[in-house]
This record gives C-alpha cells, sequence and structure tokens, in this order.
C-alpha cells in the first residue's frame, strides 16, 4: 500500500501522472486478482489499499499499523468478520487466517486511548456475539487492569436468567485470564469484579482466574468460596486442580474448603472431598476419617481417594485399614515425631541416620517430616545431607524445593545428583542440573 | 643293670610297632578324609547341578508362557503342547494349559522340564478389548452426507488439526449403502475410503470428491454392545441456573438432564456418568474436564442436542471422553450443537442425525448416519493405533507354582520320564494346539483365496499378505504390523478361490 499511495499520489508532474496511472493499474489489477476491492465507482479506502498488491503478513500489518484512528471501527469489523468491509460481502474472499491475524496485531498495537473508547461504546450496542468475542479478545491481548470492568460489560448476560453465551463465556474468560497474567495489579480487582458481576459472568471470573497458576489466585479462589453457593462446586472444582498446595498462606484455603466436609449436600461433600484430597491437606484427614461410613456411596470413594492422595498408601476400601493406620499416626506424632525430628535437624551420624529411617516409615503431615529434612539441607554434613536429599524425593514435599536448589551447588558430587534427582521428583520438571534453571521453582 | 636293659630293649620293640600303627592311622584317616572330601564335593557337585537344571527349567516355562502369550495374543487357544506330546526346546520340553476361568479370563499354565528340574509357572491374562472408534465414520446402517459434508483425518499425537498438511486417511464405512451429495456452492468432500456394506455400492450425486476406494466391504461388521455401569440415577435434573452445575469425578447417574438456554453443566473426569436422556438447548452447554481423567458418558433414552448448544472438551485428545447410547431410543439422536467437539460418540442400535454446525474430532458409531448439511467430521487416525493396543491381552497376574527336582540322579533325563521320543516331538511354534482358522488372502501371483478348516491343514507358505483371519471365530492380529486397522476391510471385487486341506 505504501508504494501504492506513495508512487500514485497526485503531484503536478508528468512523471507523477505516469506513476499515478501505473498504481491505479496495478491496484486495479490487484484488486481483480482477489476480486474483494471497494464499492464500483469509488475509490479503494485506506484498508482496502493496505491489502493490494504483494504482501506478507508482516507487511501487511506494518501497513494496516499505519492507517488513521478514524479507521479502527473498520479493522474492527475487518478482524471480527474475516472479510474487507466496504464491498459487495457477495464478492469478498475471506482473509485467510495469517492476514486476519495481521489485522488482529494491527489492531493490539494501536494506543489504548483509542481503542478504549470505541470498546466503551460498543458495549453500550445491541449485542452481536461476533463483534462482542472479537472485542474481548482485543481486550485480552492490550488491556489491563483497569479494563476488567469492560470487559465485564462487553459480556453482558444476555436472557432473564443472567446466563451469557457460551463463546462469550469462553471469550470472557480467556480475555481476563490474559490480564491477570499480564497485569499484576489486576488480581486485587478480582473481589470487587465478582461481588458486582452478575451470576452469568460469576463463572467465567472463576475459569479465568483458574487459569493462573499463582498462589494469589489460589488465595483469591479460596475467598470466594461461600459467596455464591451455587458456585461452590465449581470452586471446589478448580481448587482441586491446583494439586499439592505448599505456598504460606494456604492454610486460609485449606480451611475454607474442609467447612464443605460437613454439608449435608453429598455432591458438594463429595467435591470438598476430593478437593481435600488432590490439595494434600493433612489437616483434613481427621474429618475424612469420619466420613468413612457417610451414608452416600460417592462420598465414601471420595474419601479412599482423597486419602490415598494424601498418604500415599493404597489400603483399599477397608474402612478399619484408614481408622488404624490413622490411629497408628497420631499416636506417633503425639509420642515420638517431636523428638525424632529434633534429631533430624540436629543429629549427626547413626543418630540422624535412624531418626530419619523412623521418620519416613510415616506418611501423615509429611510436610512437618520434609521441614525437618529440609533444615538438614543447611546445617549437615555431606553424609547428611544426601540422606536429606533422598528422603525429600521421597517424601515429594515442595517445601525441601529450595533447598535442593542449594544443594545444586554442592562440592560433593552426589549430593549435587541426589538433590537433581529429588527435583525432578517433586517438582515433575525436567530441568539441566544448574542453579540459574531452576530458580524460578524456588518460591 | 640286666634288668633295666631288658626293660630298655622291649620299650625300644614297642617304638617300633607304634611308628607302623600310626603310619597306618594317619594313612586310614587321609583316606577316610579323602573319601569324605570325595563325598562332600560330589555332594556339592550335584546339588549345584540340581540347582542349574532347577534354574533351567524355570526358563523354560518361561519360554512356554511367552510362546503361549504370543499366541493367544494372535487368537490362539494359549494351549501348547500337552504332557503326552510336549513341545521340545534345546535339551528340554515344555508344555502349557490354558484354562478359561471367566469370560475372556484365561489362566496359562507352563511346565518347563529339562535334566532333573522341574518348574511350573502360571499367567493370568485378560483378553484385549474390541475397540470401535478404528471404524472411524461408520454405520450398520445407510449413510447420508448432505451438500457441504467433509470427512478427513488428522492425528492428534502430532499437533493441532490445522496445523497438519496431510488430512488424508478418513475412514468412511457401512454395512448398508453409502449415499454422498454436494453442489457447486457446496461441495462434499471424504478424504479418505468410503466403504459400503457387501454387495452395496456408493452413490453420489452432485460436486462430491472421494480421495480413496469406493469398493465394498469384504464382509458385515458386528458393532459390540454397550455395557452400562450401574449406577443410582437421581431424580430428573433441568439446569437453568447462570452458575454451572459440576458433576464431580466418579460415578453419577440422572434420571434426565435438561441444560436450559445458556446454562452450563461440567463433568469432571475420571468418571462415569449415565443419564436417561440428556437435552442441550439453545446456547447451553456440556463441558467435559478431561484434566485428572477421562469422561465415559452413558446416554440411555434420548440424546438431543440443539442447534446453537455447546459440546466442549477441556482436552483435545478424543480418546479422552466417550459418548456412548447402549440401545434404541425412541427418536433419532441428534447432534446439532455447535463448535469443535473431540470425542468419540458410539450409538450402534440408534440412528444419528449430524446438523450442520456440527464438527467433530474422533470417531463416530451408529446404526444409522445422516448428515443433514456442511457437517465436520474429522478421524483421529491415532484412535486406530489405541484400538490396537487395547486389542491385545493383559496379563492380571504371574506366580510361581513350583520348582523341583524330579530325582536325585542326574542320569534322569524328561524325555525318558514321560516317555515321549525327543526327536519326535515338535518346535513350540508347531506344538500350538489346533484351531479352525478361517483366512482370506493373497498368493504369491496376487490371486484371492479363502480357506476354512483346520490350521494344521493350513500351509502359510504360500501365503503373500492377509486379508483377513480369525481364530475359533477370533481375530487375529499381527503384532509386527506397521500399520494399524482403519476402517472396514475391503473387498478384492472378485470371488476368492476356495482352499481345501493343504497338509
Amino acid at each position: 500500500m505504501g508504494f501504492l499511495r506513495g508512487k500514485g499520489r497526485p503531484s503536478g508532474g508528468r512523471s507523477a501522472a505516469r506513476a499515478l496511472a501505473l498504481g491505479l493499474v496495478l491496484a486495479g489489477w490487484a484488486s481483480a486478482q482477489r476480486g474483494q476491492r471497494g464499492p464500483e465507482g469509488s475509490p479503494p479506502g485506506p484498508i482496502a489499499r493496505a491489502f493490494a498488491g504483494q504482501r506478507t503478513p508482516a507487511e501487511l500489518r506494518r501497513r494496516l499499523c499505519s492507517v488513521e484512528a478514524s479507521e479502527i471501527p473498520m479493522l474492527f469489523r475487518l478482524a471480527a468478520g474475516g472479510r474487507l468491509p466496504g464491498g459487495d460481502p457477495d464478492g469478498l474472499a475471506p482473509l485467510d487466517d495469517a492476514e486476519r491475524q495481521a489485522v488482529r496485531e494491527a489492531l493490539c498495537a494501536r494506543p489504548r486511548r483509542e481503542l478504549v473508547p470505541f470498546l466503551g461504546d460498543l458495549a453500550t450496542r445491541p449485542i452481536d456475539p461476533s463483534l462482542r468475542g472479537e472485542a474481548q479478545r482485543l481486550l485480552g491481548c492490550m488491556g489491563s487492569a483497569d479494563h476488567l470492568k469492560l470487559l465485564a460489560r462487553l459480556t453482558h448476560p444476555f436472557n432473564e436468567r443472567g446466563a451469557v453465551p457460551p463463546e462469550l463465556r469462553a471469550g470472557f474468560s480467556a480475555a481476563m485470564g490474559a490480564i491477570l497474567a499480564r497485569d499484576p495489579a489486576a488480581l486485587a480487582q478480582v473481589r470487587g469484579l465478582f461481588s458486582e458481576s452478575p451470576p452469568g459472568l460469576a463463572s467465567s471470573i472463576v475459569e479465568a482466574l483458574a487459569s493462573l497458576r499463582s498462589s494469589a489466585a489460589t488465595r483469591i479462589l479460596g475467598d470466594l468460596l461461600g459467596r455464591s453457593p451455587g458456585l461452590d462446586p465449581l470452586l471446589l472444582a478448580r481448587l482441586a486442580e491446583r494439586g499439592r498446595l505448599r505456598e504460606s498462606g494456604t492454610e486460609s484455603v485449606f480451611e475454607s474448603v474442609r467447612r464443605y466436609l460437613k454439608k449435608s449436600d453429598p455432591t458438594l461433600v463429595t467435591a470438598a472431598v476430593l478437593a481435600c484430597g488432590l490439595l494434600g491437606d493433612d489437616g483434613a484427614v481427621e474429618s475424612l476419617i469420619d466420613l468413612l461410613d457417610h451414608t452416600d456411596e460417592r462420598v465414601r470413594r471420595g474419601v479412599f481417594v482423597a486419602l490415598e492422595r494424601i498418604s500415599g498408601l493404597a489400603l483399599g476400601e477397608a474402612p478399619a485399614r484408614w481408622t488404624s493406620w490413622y490411629q497408628s499416626e497420631t499416636r506417633w506424632w503425639e509420642e515420638k515425631a517431636e523428638v525424632l525430628l529434633l534429631r533430624i535437624e540436629r543429629g549427626r551420624g547413626l543418630e540422624f541416620v535412624r531418626a530419619a529411617r523412623e521418620a519416613l516409615e510415616h506418611r501423615l503431615f509429611r510436610d512437618r517430616i520434609a521441614e525437618a529434612f529440609a533444615q538438614t539441607l543447611q546445617r549437615g554434613g555431606d553424609e547428611e545431607v544426601l540422606l536429606a536429599c533422598r528422603a525429600l524425593e521421597q517424601l515429594r514435599s515442595r517445601l525441601g524445593v529450595p533447598g535442593l536448589i542449594e544443594c545444586l551447588e554442592s562440592d560433593d558430587s552426589r549430593v549435587r545428583a541426589a538433590a537433581w534427582k529429588a527435583l525432578r521428583a517433586i517438582t515433575g520438571v525436567e530441568l539441566p542440573p544448574e542453579v540459574d534453571s531452576w530458580a524460578s521453582l524456588a518460591g | 643293670m640286666q634288668l633295666g636293659k631288658h626293660a630298655g630293649s622291649v620299650r625300644t620293640g614297642s617304638r617300633r610297632g607304634s611308628a607302623l600303627v600310626l603310619s597306618l592311622v594317619a594313612v586310614a584317616t587321609v583316606v577316610v578324609l579323602s573319601a569324605s572330601f570325595s563325598q562332600f564335593a560330589s555332594a556339592v557337585a550335584n546339588r549345584q547341578t540340581q540347582a542349574v537344571h532347577r534354574k533351567r527349567a524355570f526358563y523354560l516355562a518361561e519360554a512356554g508362557l511367552s510362546e503361549a502369550f504370543a499366541g493367544f495374543s494372535c487368537g490362539k487357544s494359549g494351549s501348547v503342547g500337552s504332557l503326552t506330546e510336549p513341545a521340545r526346546l534345546g535339551d528340554g520340553l515344555f508344555w502349557v494349559e490354558a484354562v478359561e476361568l471367566d469370560e475372556d479370563v484365561v489362566r496359562l499354565e507352563s511346565t518347563g522340564m529339562i535334566g532333573t528340574g522341574s518348574a511350573k509357572l502360571s499367567l493370568v491374562v485378560r483378553r484385549g478389548e474390541e475397540s470401535v472408534a478404528a471404524l472411524g465414520v461408520f454405520s450398520t446402517g445407510q449413510v447420508t452426507l448432505g451438500p457441504g459434508s467433509l470427512v478427513d483425518a488428522y492425528d492428534s499425537t502430532k499437533g493441532d488439526y490445522t496445523t497438519q498438511a496431510d488430512k488424508s486417511g478418513a475412514a468412511l464405512g457401512s454395512n448398508a449403502g453409502i449415499s454422498v451429495t454436494g453442489s457447486l456452492a457446496e461441495p462434499s468432500v471424504v478424504k479418505g475410503d468410503v466403504t459400503p456394506g457387501t454387495n452395496q455400492t456408493v452413490s453420489t450425486s452432485g460436486s462430491v470428491t472421494i480421495s480413496g476406494s469406493t469398493s465394498p466391504a469384504l464382509s458385515d461388521t458386528v458393532l459390540p454392545a454397550v455395557d452400562v455401569p450401574v449406577l443410582k440415577l437421581g431424580s430428573p435434573q433441568v439446569h437453568g441456573s447462570p452458575y454451572p452445575l459440576v458433576i464431580p469425578a466418579g460415578g453419577a447417574g440422572y434420571q434426565a438432564l435438561t441444560v436450559q438456554a445458556g446454562a452450563q453443566v461440567i463433568i469432571q473426569g475420571p468418571a462415569q456418568v449415565v443419564l436417561g436422556s440428556l437435552t442441550l438447548e439453545a446456547t447451553a452447554e456440556l463441558s467435559f474436564d478431561t484434566t485428572k481423567g477421562p469422561v465415559e458418558l452413558y446416554v440411555t433414552d434420548a440424546l438431543d442436542l440443539a442447534t446453537g448448544s455447546l459440546l466442549s472438551s477441556s482436552s483435545t485428545s478424543p480418546e479422552d471422553v466417550l459418548i456412548q447410547v447402549p440401545g434404541v431410543t425412541a427418536q433419532a439422536i441428534e447432534l446439532r450443537a455447535s463448535g469443535p467437539f473431540h470425542g468419540v460418540i458410539y450409538a450402534p442400535e440408534t440412528p444419528v442425525v449430524v446438523g450442520g454446525e456440527f464438527e467433530l474430532f474422533g470417531a463416530l458409531v451408529a446404526q444409522k448416519l445422516t448428515f443433514e448439511g456442511a457437517s465436520s467430521l474429522h478421524f483421529d487416525k491415532h484412535l486406530a493405533e489405541l484400538a490396537a493396543e487395547l486389542a491385545l491381552p493383559v496379563v492380571l497376574s504371574w506366580r510361581l507354582v513350583e520348582i523341583e527336582n524330579t530325582s536325585g540322579d542326574l542320569s534322569v533325563d524328561p524325555f525318558d520320564l514321560l516317555g515321549v521320543v525327543k526327536n519326535l516331538l515338535p518346535p513350540p511354534s508347531g506344538a500350538h494346539a489346533d484351531q479352525t482358522l478361517s483366512v482370506d488372502y493373497y498368493d504369491f501371483s496376487n490371486a484371492y483365496h479363502r480357506y476354512t478348516g483346520l490350521e494344521s491343514q493350513f500351509d502359510w507358505n504360500v501365503v503373500k499378505s492377509v486379508i483377513t483371519a480369525t481364530r475359533d471365530g477370533e481375530e487375529v492380529l499381527f503384532p509386527t504390523s506397521t500399520t494399524s486397522k482403519l476402517g472396514t476391510k475391503k473387498s478384492p471385487g472378485v470371488a476368492p478361490i476356495v482352499d481345501g486341506p493343504m497338509i
């Protein structure tokens, strides 16, 4: 387009006139090739001119970025509809994926001051799902915390029950997820947005939060439990998907979930039971044991699954075995654990080995045991550290990750190898045995 | 003094005799020690030899189990040889007895013998399961494709559908006729084989492109019945809340589930869900959350996905979502939902109508299949690989039954012990129990043959390639084959040469 505009602009000179004629011929030829130019008799608009001639997607994007701000609505409709605007729709060839992507990238590159008023205006107009979906996508790629409410307005419920069309629901979650991932300040606004949003949007907010793998998002998910009872099953399900939680401050999440173990609705109890299991909530074991004789079969089965998850033991569907296991574990914790964990933290040689061996036989409150071994990593001799690395690998607790990362720099090659192995086992991530590679997982 | 001298001579004589006695005692001791040592060494060697025989017998029994399992995998009974005619392997022998414990569960008991060693091992195996997903798009009744239909293939393990250049390899089949219609504006395309039933044809009208063969099937395909899990069904549910209804992982069932406009139901895997009927109104959504495991949905009475409704899955692996309709429903199943759905739909006794907006990534099998408009079915070729894996038997348990020496005499030979002539015994591959073999094959001159009779009377050396084969009705799998079974077997288009006994 730049080439055609430059050569085709009337400048009064003969050479310019020739260039204009050539430009028009080329433009006409290009139009004929694509069969999708402006209305008959009218000169092609800036956007149509951008599509003229040979161009790569990058070139097309560059040309579209340079159009005037007044062309934004046209550009937006082009991104939404996938066809060049202004012509006879039947005669237009649809844009291919690369061209459409170039249009979207060009829109995203526009300054926010140009886009936001336009999108704000769109939110006040009758709902057209394809335009709203495009607007969501656009906000997702350029929006920040300030635009969350605009995103919600664009996704307003469309029926009397407050339901949102599925495609807008998914678009909202994706856009909000992208904003939350890009702008940390957006997380602070989620609670407020949740309170103000109609029910149809609340589940999409939860889905957006669930897509964010951060402890802050986990805590917000936990906080939202109980605020809209209809949404609790979804919140429990999404919390459960976050796996074993060991970040600081997640005790409140555990407590929020545990409250649902005492509910009367079996579906809700089942969801909470499964969540406790998947989150690895040792503190819920006592309540889970109490649910072993629940009248609902789904709850009972869920309890077995949860106990297996928490303990790492496969005692089957036998309540008596689980009860017995729990009693022996609590007895051990009450009578022996304190001394043994102290020996692990401070002991040396045989004393340490004996204490470690006994502690590793116990599967309840594994993180507390792991904490003791993590202490050893910092102060123990090489042999103790080596054993502690192996113990942490066995315990699969994330509490040991920072210490294990430091061990990757140990002078002893055996310690380095054991720490690397433990890190891979705990995190499930395959990274090279270098501290820098693991730094992001140090928490 | 004399007395003393006499006394001294007596002492001298006594000393001489004692040397002899001492020598004799020493010699006797050495002899006894040597004999004892020899005896001990012989006993140790004997024990060591017996231990070696036991170990070798153990390996022979293992070889027997392997041979039986390999045979079992390709439709044989699992019995190899017998006590009266065992299989010979090296200097030893083995035989395997197959005992049917339960439906599709068989115990293989292998006895190996060599020298004085004897070992018996037991393996319990379950026959492989039949999967219909490899059939692609299949119907036992008529298949009708409307204008704008697209049936193609991709491989979900090789990335997104849109990124794959090769879309060939689709399988569209039926036990009846297949009709494909297209128009200039809406051409219909099948990128692969279209296989009508035996003696049936593919009829096309308008703009239709079929890239593969349209020759009919070799034989009718029998679809296995659906086993519905027994679950207590809850009362009918009408879900219209703006909050999603979440069905948690595990087992759940409702007599009916209606999802009203704009509402959403999420089924969390791993789960088995049984529904009497399932209705999705326009803009309602049914989501399958398979991040923690697959979802199996059984709908027994009616399945209606209205135009504008949405089926979605968190995974793009079709094997993660299986929708099954076990019996005959009062009305045809209507799949008019929009959007891409990754899964397998299996309704062997019910007609299915596919709406114009429905786009399936996976496989679809029904009693009768009608594509109303420009619907797209993308067959996932990875399903065929999974089906091939699923068809292999599964080992449930292994145990050592006994291991012993049949005799303390090392010269004992198991062949003598059983009263068999070593050189007359068959090798392991020839010792499998005889079965009725039914095979369609091409010989080396590419002539099409069919043989039905005892396998012992069939000469496999005349076979160039097998079209299809069964042993006692069980399909013969060829584990060494590099390609998975896709779609239905094609008829060669000519009458076979029927073979009689060859051996």
